[in-house]
């Protein structure tokens, strides 16, 4: 049976001939929460906004629910629930109303949903308060609140937590791990905040300059990010000859700033030390480590952490 | 798309802003009536045709009519709502019909005082005046004040007042492709007040241009279309309707056109 959510096959999105998508290929499994990290700029809104509807790709497919084409598609989004870039609110209005319009406006007769979001998203006691009088904190409650009108079984969350107070925070991620456990629901979530993806994602999407530089499970992050050797020396270049001639390994990364972090051999670091010292390679570090999030992602875009 | 509406209708009765605007057009209704009446009777001077004519229904709704767009198309731009209703499975079609239905009720709905007070100017058998410069409902009320009205009249008077309210509706429908283009409520404003304007200069081009007069004549600004009063025939009235109605059409077309494709921020 077809357990994809959302597939996208080659997607490329170009504005005025610069690729903010470039043959962007991903697939969403139903049930998991998905992290999508990238640098300002790399493309997570923009392909959200695909998505969503909100923009068209310059080539290539999406496919929600096992269905693809514009009208499919359309019938589709009436599954989904999404806060894109800022959340749709009235100003003018309560917090209660907003969830009202939208509600009239999705068809869903349930008045007591409103009340329910209200209190799941803790803005229960803003009674008459105008959306415009909230905090951005607020905002962003009532954004995922709206989101989650009728219950859709997949929740498209660009920078959810922006604004979110630690508590707030805490309480948003146990909600999504929640519906996500609970009512299967697959959920896509960026975030610039990376130790909160860490703790709130299953599975996660690396994207950087339009495309797809990994994609990985919370397991294979663990993995990869738990230990490691460090290496500095004053040859780079040689040490990764050496690495990959004698010692017969690719797994290993280049940091910016020409550091070496090798994955393997991680019981036999004293055969790794006598062959790189046999190499005449002076070593200025080499020690075991073990990555966070922040410091894999870095070490995947090769670039600066303006996540 | 009933949901789609309905949700905007509940909007609608919520916004502060469309009862300001009630407020404004009811409160210039009551001024052109009260001038006309006040310079008919030699209360004031004819020179003040010029201010009772700033109040009247073609010029304030020439500027309320592009603000109105502006807040209830382009402000659902800025509060993403149209976004929300894309992403929510509704077409582009779906969402561009709905803005207009529910902005036409608006229109319909801040045209109300116009109608009422012009209604109430005529039963009381007074004249009114506001020389020539009468158009939309001051014309009416210019042309039929001080008369009585038999049953059959009136029927002909409130048809003739809905066919204004509809040829108003075509007229402003220009703002929804310009809201949706431009999202961008001063530009609507502008660009359309700018129009208005422009557009009795243009109409003036008729005389000298056989096809810029059918062309002109095909659209709810040009014709007699709002010089209607009892005297206008019935095949007026329905040839008024006709062409407003293709002319909403074709603006929603236009806009279908323009938006299909085009992104949302």
């Amino acid at each position: 049976m077809n357990n994809h959510v959302m597939k996208i096959n080659s997607l490329t999105k170009s504005y005025h001939g610069n690729n903010a998508l470039n043959n962007v290929s991903v697939t969403l499994e139903a049930g998991k929460i998905y992290g999508l990290i990238g640098q300002n700029g790399a493309g997570k809104s923009t392909l959200m906004r695909i998505v969503a509807g909100h923009s068209f790709p310059t080539s290539g497919s999406v496919e929600l629910f096992g269905h693809t084409g514009e009208k499919a598609l359309q019938m589709e989004r009436k599954r989904l629930g999404c806060m894109i870039e800022y959340p749709s609110l009235t100003p003018n209005m309560t917090a209660k109303e907003n969830l009202k319009f939208h509600r009239i406006m999705r068809g869903i007769p349930n008045k007591e949903i409103e009340d329910e979001l209200l209190e799941i998203v803790g803005l229960s006691n803003t009674k008459g308060k105008k959306a415009k009088n909230f905090s951005l904190g607020m905002k962003q409650r009532l954004g995922i609140g709206i989101a989650l009108i009728g219950n859709p079984e997949f929740l498209i969350l660009d920078e959810p937590i922006n604004g979110l107070d630690p508590i707030g925070v805490v309480e948003i991620r146990n909600l999504l791990k929640k519906l996500c456990e609970e009512r299967q629901m697959t959920i896509l979530i960026s975030s610039h905040n990376l130790p909160e993806m860490y703790q709130t994602a299953t599975d996660y999407i690396i994207i950087c300059k339009g495309e797809i530089k990994q994609t990985l499970t919370l397991d294979e992050l663990d993995e990869r990010c738990k230990h490691h050797i460090l290496i500095s020396c004053d040859q780079p270049e040689k040490l990764i000859s050496v690495l990959e001639m004698e010692l017969n390994t690719t797994n290993y990364t280049v940091m910016p700033d020409k550091t070496i972090k090798l994955y393997d051999y991680l019981d036999e670091k004293e055969r790794v030390a006598r062959v790189i010292f046999e190499n005449k390679i002076m070593i200025t570090n080499f020690s075991n480590e073990g990555d966070t999030l922040e410091d894999y992602f870095i070490s995947i875009v090769g670039g600066g952490t303006n996540v | 798309m009933y949901n789609l509406i309905r949700a905007d209708l509940f909007k609608l009765r919520k916004s502060m802003a469309i009862k300001i605007l009630f407020a404004i057009t009811t409160a210039s209704a009551v001024a052109m009536v009260g001038i006309a009446y006040l310079i008919t009777h030699g209360k004031i001077g004819t020179s003040m045709t010029g201010i009772g004519f700033m109040f009247s229904d073609v010029d304030v709704m020439g500027i309320l009519g592009a603000a109105t767009a502006g807040i209830f198309i382009c402000g659902d731009f800025d509060t993403k709502t149209i976004n929300d209703a894309i992403s929510s499975g509704y077409s582009r079609c779906t969402v561009i019909v709905n803005k207009a239905i529910v902005f036409f009720c608006a229109i319909a709905f801040l045209l109300l005082p116009y109608a009422i007070t012009t209604g109430i100017a005529l039963s009381t058998g007074s004249k009114f005046s506001m020389g020539s410069v009468a158009i939309g409902f001051l014309n009416i009320l210019t042309s039929e004040a001080g008369k009585t009205f038999s049953a059959p009249e009136i029927w002909k008077l409130l048809a003739i007042m809905l066919t204004l309210i509809i040829i108003y509706i075509a007229q402003i429908s220009v703002c929804i492709a310009l809201a949706f283009v431009l999202k961008k409520p001063v530009l609507v404003v502008a660009i359309y007040y700018g129009f208005t304007i422009l557009c009795p200069q243009l109409i003036k081009l008729r005389d000298s241009s056989q096809v810029f007069k059918c062309i002109f004549d095909w659209t709810p600004f040009g014709g007699n279309y709002s010089f209607l009063t009892l005297n206008s025939l019935t095949g007026d009235i329905f040839k008024a309707l006709a062409v407003s109605l293709i002319f909403i059409i074709i603006m929603l077309i236009v806009t279908y056109c323009v938006f299909r494709k085009s992104e949302i921020k």
